[in-house]
């Protein structure tokens, strides 16, 4: 349903799926509560949290190459997926998305500073959905 | 002869980017290079890297890089024979496009050589999700 340019969420019921892919390592860390989280840039671009994949096809070509990497399906409550502080790259125009990637990415000039809990933007092979550490209780392991 | 050096290509216009670091470094071709790829002009390419994540095309991007700016190298070594011989190659596959190889050994080359700017025109577009080149002169190949 669609109130002007703001869609409305009407019903919420159920969950949603994402797949993250992470080595045995990672993987053990994520199933006992995550902590450390990686920081680098390059693992970490919009902060310490959880980095995923929207469909389990995306997750598995990003895991093709990588020896001992497994893909960990989790599922978070619409709900609450409606509730988090968001922003969807992919919904702004190429200009607003440059600006933002480079105020909030620590791979593009920015300090990740955003405050943010869910991200969603269109990568070169897919799109990545982040998870802020500050919310993985709601992550459904 | 110039020790290693590092140049790191960039070039974002929208959710994702291209960013390629690149470690190379330029020695007298003596022939102990027995994989090194000849590219004309007295210039080869060959690599260090002991366990190379690089795919034939990868490798081919970067010879068809660094090939078109042979000529301009062998200008600059008063056409001694010399090899290019890459010792790393980091990028983060959400935010990489094999062309960008191309483009970072240019740019590398440029900056190790001292040649002229090359001035690539990149623009992205969003119905392919890619990022399109125009190269100055003839496209590398």
């Amino acid at each position: 349903v669609v109130a002007g340019t703001t869609p409305v969420l009407v019903h919420n019921c159920g969950t949603t799926d994402f797949y993250t892919v992470q080595g045995p390592e990672d993987a053990t860390r994520l199933s006992s509560g995550g902590h450390p989280f990686p920081t680098s840039p390059e693992r970490a671009h919009f902060g310490s949290g959880v980095y995923a994949w929207g469909n389990e096809a995306d997750a598995a070509a990003y895991a093709a190459n990588k020896s001992g990497a497994q893909i960990m399906r989790f599922a978070v409550d619409n709900n609450a997926l409606a509730g988090l502080r968001q922003a969807h790259v992919g919904s702004m125009t190429d200009e607003a998305a440059t600006q933002f990637m480079e105020q909030n990415s620590l791979l593009w000039g920015g300090d990740a500073s955003h405050g943010l809990e869910y991200i969603s933007r269109p990568t070169a092979r897919g799109v990545e959905h982040y998870f802020s550490s500050d919310i993985f209780h709601l992550l459904g392991f | 002869m110039a020790a290693s050096s590092t140049y790191t290509y960039k070039v974002l216009k929208s959710s994702w980017g291209i960013r390629i670091a690149l470690v190379a470094e330029v020695v007298p071709d003596d022939g102990s290079f027995l994989h090194a790829i000849y590219l004309g002009h007295g210039v080869s390419l060959a690599q260090s890297i002991a366990d190379s994540r690089l795919s034939a095309a990868e490798i081919e991007m970067l010879s068809a890089g660094l090939r078109s700016v042979a000529v301009e190298i062998a200008n600059v070594t008063a056409q001694k024979p010399v090899v290019v011989v890459l010792n790393d190659v980091q990028f983060v596959e959400s935010d990489y496009q094999v062309e960008g190889l191309a483009a970072a050994i240019i740019g590398w080359a440029t900056a190790q050589f001292g040649l002229e700017e090359h001035d690539i025109e990149v623009s992205f577009n969003r119905e392919t999700n890619r990022y399109d080149f125009r190269w100055p002169g003839a496209e590398p190949g």
